[in-house]
């Protein structure tokens, strides 16, 4: 209970709609520790952004928050003042947009939003001190210092990615949400950032939430994986359980999915489409898709639970 | 039809749908044209010419017979407005159209085509753009005297299609990247074809809004010139009326009924083509709902 | 340690370049010439000695000129009897000395004089209503904007939203109408015609009073025009930047709403319309000119309107002239100092 950094209890992310409002995060439960790298891994549009910016509150309209809590060392982000929760924002939770095309204020120099994240939490500081800190933060992420100097117009989509999650570890944060923080990067880079994050959890015990549909990054750094299907968790293991026995038959099909240098042929994808989040079928919702299906997944919707030591899956088969 | 062709038609139906369903575009569509078949049909019914000094008695109160008096020259008024509605709509949205066609040409071509031709439209545009119209209108219609209604309307488009010319070829700009686009151009089809078939249908809703900001801005500067008096005095227009009102002082003399009808009817029309446009900018951007 | 990587941050670093100054002030004099150009060509459109035509012209309407001495003198000195080509050169070199010639109607006052007498009225006028629609204008559209960002909006902000709309559909003129029928016939509360009560005796508490008084009004149908546009612009601008990614992250970042406001919403709302006051500026001195006609106030409009009545062509083209120079070089001062602002801009 005390290493639990971030619990996240039956969380609810709807879309408001004309109709029927969009169920995108429909009852998410997991925990992050401390001084551990969680993966939260999917496909396209099964919730993970939502459920990512979600964590902080930076839910816009039409997404709105439609039940469950969000503990951060046992205070429920969704229950605390505005104030309160704009200073645990960024000083102890940090977050890594998907797209940082224009992420970034056109009109401020680099190292203007650099300095102000600090301010605003650590109050006004030395120029001196400004500059090396933010050099330094520019270095961590491959990057030369005088990128400070420039403007968000003159990075390319890469540069302007690493400064991003540079300045998400500005404040030396407890938790770090990254939200495909290596999407656009090429590999040389991807495995840059990745080692970072690593360095930044044995070095400086900071947990990190990696959200990725490449379940093969998170099987290079993560410790545990979560695999989330339609807005629901369909399962959670440590990153050694998942690979060598995955539980759910949806992990299997996206385990089988990634090319390995030792199977040949073209790796199996999973036929159909996610089902519509604004009506998802009852029981199971990988029910349509799934190749162990039983009668009762098309009934009933199977229970979260905690089969073994650190083991949770939703799946009638257990 | 085929299926396609179904598809499409029934798709482009519920455009017009969404077009007719919103409020703003409704409203404003009701406002001006409603006035305009007003303005006709009142005067084929007036008895009254609105030119014709002595027409009736001089400086008649409002009344049942003459719904807004007549003016110190024997005339009655709300024929004068009617009449005048219809020639400064007319003129406004012959000027529009005319300004428009060539905004749209222009600035398809140098936002599609881009190069030399590009360049060229876009210094000129420019030019156009930040002189002050009055200025040189002033100029022209002062020096060149009575001006004929075809002569005004001309005028008044060559300093219209400029900003609009502006706006729609850096729309075209935008577009011109979409990957609709370039999957076209990829397909084969010629410049000409992607201009008509895919870039005009998806800036229709921007297209409708800007017309109808350039008709108001042919109709205001028609009253600003008429007002100085500069317009073609052969037909009547709101303002030329107002210009009339002036003449006679009839602001400090307090003969409203003569002033405050045209410009409110100008007010009318302009909010009436602004509503539309904003109701056509709100289709294209529904962040922008204010009610 | 070489230069590039010493940052600390004296230089703003901006993408001017000779490039942009150069096409900038180009443009510029390309328009000028432009107008220029049409105002010697017009005129001399019409056939015969344009002297002669313009005082045949005013001897319909009644008027009567020293003919003769007029002519010749005019005549001398626009060498009109030289081939069209001399003609312009020595247009331009008066021009550039600031000699645009004698008045008809003031003779033998020249233009130049009668511009100075009405120009400082205009010029005050103009300025302080822009500045004061445009920057109000600015304020409360983007607070219109900023306030209602839930996505739900305040019956307030509907309310002064569609009032700003309708009036922002007026031009300045009906207003200024509008204005003194209410204030000056009805009410009495302000004068109409001039700038200044004729008996006030310059630099007087009671003169500056009295320049306020007649000001109040035309400034007022400019101001309120003027401010709903901008505010209505603004707002959509800022309705836009709330979108932006970049707005989401200063959110996530955790800082103060009011330095979100000021640094990242605002910022990015002011620069884009900035290039619109550029381009609104004709517009804005065309609606001044008809102003002060409608209120007979004493500056470059009012001129206009006289000499267009009494046919003062050389007071017609020196105003005109006058107009374009003024919008273009404004046009010009906004156009050089924005690279400063915007780091986009500059041209690369």
């Amino acid at each position: 209970m005390e290493k639990r950094l971030l619990e996240v209890q039956n969380l609810k992310i709807y879309y408001k709609t004309t109709t029927l409002p969009v169920r995108a995060v429909d009852g998410v439960s997991f925990s992050v520790k401390k001084k551990e790298i969680l993966g939260l891994a999917g496909e396209s549009a099964c919730g993970k952004s939502t459920l990512a910016s979600g964590i902080l509150k930076l839910i816009v309209p039409p997404a709105y928050m439609a039940g469950g809590k969000v503990l951060y060392r046992g205070k429920d982000l969704y229950g605390m003042s505005e104030e309160e929760l704009r200073q645990i924002r960024w000083k102890s939770i940090a977050f890594s947009p998907q797209s940082s095309m224009n992420a970034l204020n056109p009109v401020m120099k680099i190292c203007g939003q650099f300095s102000d994240a600090i301010e605003a939490h650590r109050g006004k500081k030395r120029k001196k001190d400004l500059i090396k800190h933010i050099s330094n933060l520019l270095r961590s992420v491959a990057l030369p210092p005088r990128i400070a100097e420039e403007y968000a117009c003159n990075l390319s989509g890469g540069m302007k990615q690493r400064v991003v999650i540079g300045m998400g570890m500005a404040l030396d944060p407890e938790l770090i949400v990254a939200d495909e923080p290596t999407s656009s990067l090429d590999v040389v880079v991807q495995r840059g950032v990745l080692e970072m994050f690593v360095a930044l959890k044995e070095k400086q015990d900071t947990s990190v939430m990696l959200v990725s549909h490449d379940i093969a990054i998170l099987a290079e750094v993560a410790d545990r994986i979560a695999i989330i299907y339609a807005g629901k968790i369909m399962e959670i293991q440590d990153v050694m359980g998942i690979f060598e026995e995955p539980l759910h038959p949806y992990t299997q099909a996206l385990i089988d999915s990634v090319p390995s240098f030792k199977t040949k042929g073209i790796p199996r994808s999973i036929a159909g489409l996610p089902p519509d989040l604004r009506n998802p079928p009852s029981g199971c919702r990988f029910y349509p898709r799934c190749y162990k299906a039983m009668d009762i997944c098309r009934k009933e919707e199977p229970k979260y639970d905690e089969i073994g030591p650190g083991k949770f899956v939703a799946c009638h088969l257990y | 039809m085929n299926r396609h062709q179904r598809l499409g038609f029934l798709s482009r139906l519920k455009g017009l749908r969404v077009v007719v369903e919103n409020k703003k575009i409704l409203t404003g569509l009701c406002m001006t044209v409603g006035w305009y078949i007003f303005a006709i049909v009142a005067s084929y019914l007036s008895p009254y010419r609105p030119r014709t000094i002595g027409d009736v008695p001089v400086n008649l109160p409002p009344s049942w017979e003459h719904p807004l008096g007549s003016d110190p020259l024997g005339r009655d008024i709300f024929t004068q407005l009617v009449h005048a509605s219809i020639n400064s709509m007319q003129i406004g949205f012959t000027a529009g159209i005319v300004a428009f066609m060539v905004a749209t040409l222009l600035g398809l071509i140098a936002g599609y085509h881009g190069g030399i031709l590009d360049s060229v439209i876009s210094l000129v545009t420019e030019i156009f753009i930040t002189i002050p119209s009055l200025a040189i209108l002033l100029i022209v219609a002062a020096v060149i005297g009575r001006i004929e209604v075809i002569t005004m309307a001309l005028l008044l488009a060559v300093f219209g299609w400029a900003f609009p010319c502006k706006v729609l070829r850096s729309q075209a700009l935008i577009l011109k990247e979409r990957g609709f686009i370039k999957l076209a151009r990829l397909s084969g089809a010629n410049g000409l074809e992607i201009v008509i078939k895919s870039i005009l249908p998806n800036m229709l809703p921007f297209l409708g809004a800007w017309f109808a900001f350039v008709v108001i801005g042919a109709m205001e500067a028609e009253a600003g010139l008429e007002l100085i008096g500069l317009g073609p005095q052969t037909i009547v227009s709101l303002g030329l009326m107002l210009n009339w009102a002036m003449r006679h002082v009839a602001f400090t003399r307090g003969l409203i009924h003569w002033w405050l009808p045209p410009a409110l009817v100008l007010v009318w029309i302009f909010v009436g083509l602004f509503i539309v446009s904003f109701g056509l900018d709100e289709i294209g951007n529904p962040k922008l709902k204010v009610k | 340690m070489s230069k590039s990587s010493k940052y600390d941050p004296g230089e703003p670093k901006t993408m001017y370049t000779m490039k942009y100054l150069v096409k900038r002030v180009l443009l510029y004099v390309l328009t000028l010439f432009l107008a220029i150009t049409i105002n010697f060509i017009v005129p001399r459109l019409i056939p015969g000695n344009p002297i002669e035509a313009r005082l045949a012209a005013l001897y319909r309407l009644g008027v009567h000129i020293g003919g003769e001495e007029f002519v010749a003198k005019y005549s001398k000195l626009f060498a009109l009897d030289q081939p069209m080509y001399v003609q312009f050169f020595l247009y331009l070199s008066n021009l550039i000395q600031g000699n645009m010639g004698f008045s008809i109607l003031y003779f033998p006052a020249s233009v130049m004089d009668i511009l100075m007498r009405g120009l400082p009225w205009t010029i005050g006028l103009l300025s302080v209503t822009v500045i004061m629609s445009f920057a109000g204008g600015l304020v409360l559209g983007a607070f219109m904007g900023w306030t209602n960002r839930e996505g739900k909006v305040s019956r307030w902000t509907s309310f002064v939203f569609t009032i700003f709309m309708l009036l922002s559909r007026f031009p300045f003129f009906l207003l200024g109408m509008i204005l003194v029928y209410v204030f000056t016939y009805t009410l009495f509360l302000f004068p109409y015609g001039g700038g200044v009560d004729p008996q006030a005796i310059p630099g007087t508490i009671e003169y500056i009073v009295s320049i306020l008084q007649h000001a109040t009004l035309p400034a007022l149908s400019i101001v309120l025009a003027q401010l709903g546009g901008w505010a209505i612009e603004a707002r959509g601008l800022m309705v836009n930047v709330l979108g932006e990614d970049y707005l989401f992250l200063a959110k996530a970042k955790g800082l103060k709403e009011r330095y979100i406001f000021r640094q990242y919403a605002m910022k990015n709302t002011t620069l884009p319309i900035l290039t619109d006051l550029v381009i609104a500026l004709g517009s804005i001195a065309s609606g001044a000119i008809l102003v002060e006609i409608v209120f007979s106030y004493p500056g470059i409009g009012s001129l206009l309107y006289m000499s267009v009545m009494q046919l003062d062509y050389p007071m017609i083209q020196a105003v005109s002239l006058l107009v374009v120079f003024g919008v273009t070089t404004a046009a010009l001062l906004i156009d050089l100092v924005y690279p400063f602002l915007d780091p986009r801009v500059g041209e690369k």
